[in-house]
């Protein structure tokens, strides 16, 4: 279903701006949005109770042009992040993101979501109007409940007398340092992402913040009647990305309430273990192909690879050490290697960094077998050679005449002399590589990493003697099996326009 | 257990059993899980972090020069105008849901005809026993320090609590003190939507019984109020007066 709705939005976006795919970027590109539209409305704000409304309702009626669309970027911003950070944490957990490796990100995601919500609610308390009223009272009875304090919090807005500045001023500050610490999570829940992906694409940024924009002088944020502790709010405008869990307390309490929160809190925090993903063996380090050249270590997407002085004696000052518990098994690290090459045939093909699943000897023999099925079914027509991904679009579904396919853990895995020794074998004429959508490999960096590689600007490199136009790369996600097929009919045509014009190499 | 830890003798230390247990654990936990790696980094991530930073310039270092000269260019994205309606189309539908939820549709947390009775105060009870002189013998038990020579009582009665309006009892309730030791405040917050106009509101305490009926209030009061739509009439308890409120 997701991988349907992605699809339709690569149509309008393409694949690298399409929205669903950025929802954590843009995400944190809305926080930016909210931090600076905020320090803004807070040099015009007033934090006292008396003179709090008054404030903003001059900076939204007497200052429109200017603090009072501040203002409403700054609400539609923040109404924006729940949005995105819902579709980001559900679409993570459809596409199975989550568990093993990346667990810490998944558990630390959880924080974020609640100090996101007392980031904005504490935002709506300083309006003081009826809405911060009931907002500000539903929130401490709830906060009562736990019986934590000496006396009932909520009894600080019992009568117009009974809150004070200072309390006030309190408010303010929690909706100062919510947002800080929010940033702080933030920050903890990319850490121990490898080369973290934390800004969306300028064309993306650049619409979202014209259609705040519009949005803001369409619709400008407004206020409520002030808050009157002598009255009670009846009929309210909440904004449900941040209050739909006030009817709820409402209706039901504050103890089910805070057994809801707490309870599907731990669920999330517990989901990446119930049950834990079963992976496949760990690369490996072959010591005696290994020269320390780094090109593994920055290439895993999970930084599972660390470089370490050298163990062995050899004349190199360090070599690569494998964390089993960070290794996801995709294999990009073999790819990345130098001694990834299939062309020794005198002695065991063995590289510097194995996976002991699918060894690079397993893949040459799967892609000789693969060669011979082409032969074996040769019907006259250009042979191609699919290489494919475990999580994209099913290669093997494409195999028929003239057509073979093999599967691995990740595109970035297939080191680009594989593609030359391919288009070497009798029977090929196309290699068509194919993975994950642009900006949504499963692990995170392999369709980029072989982008870069044919095009000449990653090592290990794509030799200039293959001739491109009996390559194609394209991406498809699981749903675009069709899609894939329908490339590969395009891509056979014109490899028989290639021969029948005689430009084969 | 309290005298060998010099800890007076009424605080139960039970209860202080979960803080020891669970304590450790959570900051033990805390701490593994992500702290250690911020503010601690082992000498050997510092140097695994020192290495990526120069693995990964160099490696950028390399691409800039590579693409340079291979004379590729980075490929710019060109939206047909067709592309660029559908992504303002997207775009409008998101500023739709946001602009729509963010302040509708309306709710209705308090049925605007009626008027609001709030009890909340806060009121500690009276102590369940009475100080006593402690003998010379009970004195000599004790710690040096904690010899005082009076010995009182921590714990306290509940405060209860009865409402009525218009002669029907409509609510009873019990707060208990406080404290592990049970020997703090009792607080109420309740609120009640009642019918706005004229009303005879009646409202008993007891601070010094277990249960409401054993014997004559404590506290009483008993007043007329006419109370407007969403008006807010809070019962409260001035502890300086000793007495029941109305404001």
């Amino acid at each position: 279903m997701i991988l349907h709705l992605e699809a339709a939005f690569d149509r309008p976006f393409g694949p690298q701006w399409n929205p669903l795919r950025q929802m954590g970027t843009l995400t944190f590109f809305y926080y930016w949005i909210v931090a600076a539209t905020g320090i803004y409305v807070y040099i015009l704000f007033d934090t006292t109770v008396g003179g709090a409304y008054q404030s903003i309702e001059v900076m939204t009626n007497q200052q429109w042009y200017l603090g009072g669309i501040m203002r409403s970027l700054h609400r539609y911003a923040a109404d924006a992040m729940i949005v995105t950070m819902v579709l980001h944490f559900s679409r993570e957990f459809i596409m199975d993101r989550y568990r093993d490796v990346r667990w810490f990100t998944w558990f630390t995601g959880v924080p974020i979501i609640w100090m996101l919500f007392v980031s904005g609610i504490s935002g709506y308390w300083l309006v003081w109007d009826m809405l911060a009223q009931y907002v500000a009272i539903a929130s401490m009875e709830w906060l009562d409940w736990l019986g934590i304090f000496g006396e009932p919090v909520a009894t600080n807005f019992l009568t117009p007398d009974s809150l004070t500045d200072r309390f006030f001023t309190l408010l303010v500050f929690m909706h100062i340092f919510g947002p800080l610490f929010l940033l702080f999570l933030m920050w903890i829940h990319v850490m121990r992402v490898s080369q973290p992906k934390i800004n969306p694409p300028r064309g993306l940024a650049f619409g979202s913040l014209l259609m705040f924009v519009v949005l803001a002088l369409a619709k400008p944020a407004v206020s409520h009647a002030p808050a009157d502790l002598s009255m009670v709010p009846a009929e309210l405008e909440l904004d449900w990305f941040y209050m739909m869990f006030y009817p709820v307390f409402d209706a039901w309490g504050a103890g089910t309430l805070w057994g809801l929160a707490v309870g599907l809190s731990l669920i999330l925090m517990a989901m990446p273990w119930i049950p834990p993903l079963r992976r496949p063996k760990p690369a490996v380090v072959h010591l005696d192909k290994c020269n320390g050249c780094t090109r593994c270590f920055v290439d895993c997407p999970f930084g599972a690879i660390s470089m370490v002085p050298r163990t062995d004696g050899r004349p190199f000052e360090r070599e690569a050490q494998v964390d089993a518990d960070l290794c996801t098994s995709c294999g990009i690290c073999v790819g990345s290697c130098p001694v990834s090459t299939p062309y020794r045939r005198t002695e065991e093909l063995v590289t510097g960094i194995d996976l002991p699943d699918l060894s690079l000897k397993r893949l040459r023999d799967k892609t000789l077998k693969a060669v011979a099925r082409i032969e074996a079914n040769d019907t006259g027509r250009p042979g191609v050679l699919v290489f494919g991904c475990d999580f994209a679009a099913d290669a093997k579904s494409v195999e028929g005449d003239g057509v073979a396919a093999l599967s691995m853990p990740c595109i970035g895995m297939l080191p680009p002399s594989f593609m030359d020794f391919a288009l070497s074998q009798d029977g090929v004429d196309g290699v068509l590589i194919t993975g994950c959508q642009s900006c949504d490999c499963f692990s995170r960096l392999g369709n980029r990493w072989t982008e870069e590689r044919i095009a000449g600007v990653r090592d290990p490199y794509l030799r200039k003697r293959v001739t491109r136009a009996r390559l194609k790369v394209f991406w498809a996600s699981r749903v675009q099996g069709e899609s894939l097929g329908a490339e590969i009919k395009g891509f056979r045509n014109s490899l028989e326009n290639l021969e029948g014009d005689g430009e084969a190499s | 257990m309290n005298e060998l830890l010099g800890i007076d003798p009424d605080i139960p230390l039970f209860h202080l059993i979960p803080f020891v247990v669970f304590s450790p654990i959570f900051f033990y936990v805390l701490y593994n899980l992500g702290l250690k790696e911020i503010f601690n980094p082992s000498p050997e991530v510092r140097e695994q972090r020192r290495l990526h930073k120069e693995a990964l310039a160099r490696e950028a270092a390399e691409r800039t020069s590579k693409l340079q000269d291979s004379g590729l260019k980075l490929k710019t994205a060109k939206r047909t105008p067709l592309q660029l309606l559908g992504q303002g189309v997207t775009f409008a539908l998101f500023a739709l849901v946001i602009g729509y939820f963010s302040g509708a549709p309306a709710y209705v947390s308090h049925p605007p005809e009626k008027a609001l009775l709030m009890l909340s105060f806060t009121h500690a009870g009276q102590h369940v026993e009475k100080c006593k002189k402690r003998s010379r013998e009970e004195l000599a038990k004790l710690a040096p320090n904690m010899r005082a020579p009076m010995s009182c009582s921590r714990e306290r009665w509940p405060v209860i609590a009865q409402l009525s309006l218009d002669g029907d009892n409509f609510f009873q309730g019990v707060a208990t003190p406080a404290g592990f030791s049970k020997d703090g405040h009792s607080s109420f917050y309740e609120d009640f939507s009642v019918s706005t106009g004229k009303h005879r509101i009646k409202v008993y305490l007891w601070d010094g019984v277990a249960n409401a009926g054993q014997g004559a209030p404590d506290f009483m009061l008993e007043q007329d109020v006419d109370l407007g739509p969403r008006e807010i009439l809070v019962i409260g308890f001035d502890n300086e007066a000793g007495r029941i409120t109305l404001e």
